[in-house]
């Protein structure tokens, strides 16, 4: 038997396989079935304290190879959040990592200081979202764009808040390793990268763009190579863990990802392609990868290809 | 890949004929085919205005049916023969084809999967019988077409106005004393399908809803639509009702475009 156990910040997991922050993280219903459908850690979909409706559609596009989202970082808000969060822990024994996100340190320590009343087992800044605007954040700037934003947002959230976080990053940086540093330095417990990559789709027959807010987040089987190349050069420049999300659909895209440093697996846009069976399907490709590979466990695998 | 997943880029479909069903439907007709189920539905998206879910009500050629009552309905009810909409799909179940005698219930503009599966189901050798219930006598559609694919229908009307006077649900529950039925297939207003589920589950009829949720991604990844879990565009919209009456929000609340509860 292989062992699949993997730590994040002291938080231990059954298996690496994390539900990305975006998928079906609405409500604690949609959170506890993908958590039975394999997944030992689900992320929520990112809140903020006022809630947001989003984009109008199309919001999403899709594809064999890809998805593209801009969804808008629909959400309904703290007080809901904290409502789906404490109902999950009381039905489910998964890890659960909260999602947030605003418009400056202050409201970033705010949420994070609310959502940890609800008692999530880690807590998640979403700084790096390549397609956010509307009201409250129409001068909204990228905070995983530069390492002094970064560490103003770590810093004012670790103040308010004992619950280990995690920085998500954006790969649309020159060097994703510094800011990674930088948030190390501030701070943060662990990394989870990569957010989507920036990207739009146009109609030929229309000759417009087809996403109502014309950018958007892109993901799916397209983007592995950027996220490998991501987790493999923060894993160069930090030690607190990772979690390596992008691309991800098969049980070999999994071990791709522990050897390139990431301790846990985020999965996403493979629930579109081989729908939330993924997760299952996904944990025992990595067993049959691992006994053929005379592999015993995670442990050993991660972040083996800089060896 | 294991799982189908359907391709979800929108294409040109050009409008071929219009009907008007009554003061606020209109039924499309496309140049275009999209090999569809009964109770499947297309993303119709109009560049600049909205995409939304659309129910499908024939797939050779691909046409809709729908009320113009919001913005994009209205905008998409303005359009005209040799204009272009951006469709992609289908996407979500659909109703089975396994009973020999199906009782479909559809309220309001809910009539148009279940007119789909009518046509469908002719040509399988399942008699179908039709209750199409509305507010007043002018908001039925489809009772000729009903008949044209050889139901007997049966009308049910809030005021009386035409049929039945009662709802949908009480004009079923009086036929299904009457005769006897394998499935029921719903599709219309929730609290008419939770209604007609649990009528369902008492006199242990296999019945089928098309749920609804406020739809956003169609392809089950963005949690939008999820009714405790299950996602409406992808799980559903066609499910047995054994799996919304299993939840804490069928019957009970709806969520808005952010995710709010909203009670019925």
């Amino acid at each position: 038997m292989v062992n699949l156990q993997t730590q994040l910040a002291g938080c231990k997991m059954a298996s690496p396989l994390v539900l990305a922050s975006g998928f079906l993280g609405l409500d604690w219903a949609s959170l506890d079935r993908v958590a039975k459908s394999g997944a030992a850690a689900v992320t929520t979909k990112s809140c903020n304290l006022e809630g947001r409706d989003g984009y109008s559609n199309p919001t999403v596009l899709a594809n064999e190879n890809y998805m593209l989202n801009a969804i808008g970082l629909a959400n309904a808000g703290i007080e809901h959040e904290i409502d789906e969060i404490s109902t999950f822990k009381k039905k489910s024994q998964a890890v659960i990592i909260g999602s947030i996100f605003e418009s400056s340190p202050e409201k970033f320590a705010e949420v994070a200081k609310r959502i940890s009343t609800a008692k999530p087992h880690l807590i998640e800044l979403d700084l790096s979202c390549p397609h956010l605007g509307g009201k409250g954040f129409e001068n909204y700037k990228d905070f995983a764009s530069d390492p002094k934003s970064i560490s103003e947002v770590v810093k004012a959230t670790k103040k308010a808040t004992k619950i280990p976080i995690f920085a998500k990053l954006s790969p649309n940086v020159p060097n994703i390793g510094e800011l990674a540093k930088a948030a190390e330095s501030a701070g943060a417990n662990g990394i989870t990268a990569i957010n989507t990559a920036g990207g739009m789709l146009i109609s030929a027959d229309f000759q417009k763009p087809i996403l109502s807010n014309k950018y958007g987040g892109l993901s799916g089987p397209a983007i592995k190579p950027i996220a490998l190349k991501s987790v493999y050069q923060i894993y160069e420049s930090v030690k607190i863990p990772i979690i390596g999300t992008g691309g991800v659909a098969t049980g070999e895209d999994a071990i791709e990802m522990l050897l390139a440093g990431a301790a846990a697996v985020g999965i996403g846009t493979a629930t579109y392609h081989r729908g939330i069976e993924a997760f299952k399907l996904i944990e025992s490709e990595m067993q049959h990868w691992m006994e053929k590979n005379k592999s015993g466990s995670v442990k050993e695998l991660i972040g083996k290809a800089h060896e | 890949m294991d799982k189908k997943f359907t391709v979800k880029i929108p294409k040109a479909f050009t409008i071929s004929r219009i009907e008007v069903e009554n003061y606020r439907v209109k039924t499309f007709y496309f140049t275009e085919s999209l090999p569809s189920q009964p109770g499947q539905f297309a993303m119709v998206w109009l560049p600049g205005v909205d995409e939304k879910p659309m129910s499908i009500n024939s797939a050779f050629p691909f046409s809709i049916s729908f009320a113009a009552v919001g913005t994009f309905s209205k905008a998409l009810s303005n359009l005209n023969v040799g204009d272009k909409v951006g469709v992609s799909g289908p996407f979500g179940t659909f109703f089975p084809y396994k009973g020999k005698k199906v009782l479909l219930v559809g309220g309001g503009y809910g009539v148009v999967p279940l007119r789909f599966f009518a046509e469908e189901a002719r040509r399988k050798g399942i008699v179908c019988e039709a209750i199409i219930g509305a507010k007043n006598k002018k908001d039925i559609i489809f009772d000729k077409r009903f008949e044209k694919e050889g139901c007997k229908v049966h009308i049910a009307t809030d005021d009386g106005s035409i049929g039945f006077k009662g709802t949908a649900v009480a004009l079923a529950e009086k036929l299904l004393k009457e005769e006897k039925f394998d499935e029921i297939f719903s599709c219309g207003p929730e609290m008419m399908m939770f209604h007609l589920s649990k009528l369902g589950k008492k006199l242990k009829i296999p019945t089928y809803v098309s749920a609804e949720r406020y739809m956003k991604c169609a392809i089950g990844i963005c949690g939008a639509c999820t009714l405790g879990g299950q996602m409406c565009c992808r799980d559903g919209t066609v499910m047995v009702s054994d799996i919304p009456l299993a939840t804490e929000d069928f019957g009970k609340f709806q969520r808005d475009k952010s995710g709010k509860k909203v009670k019925y």
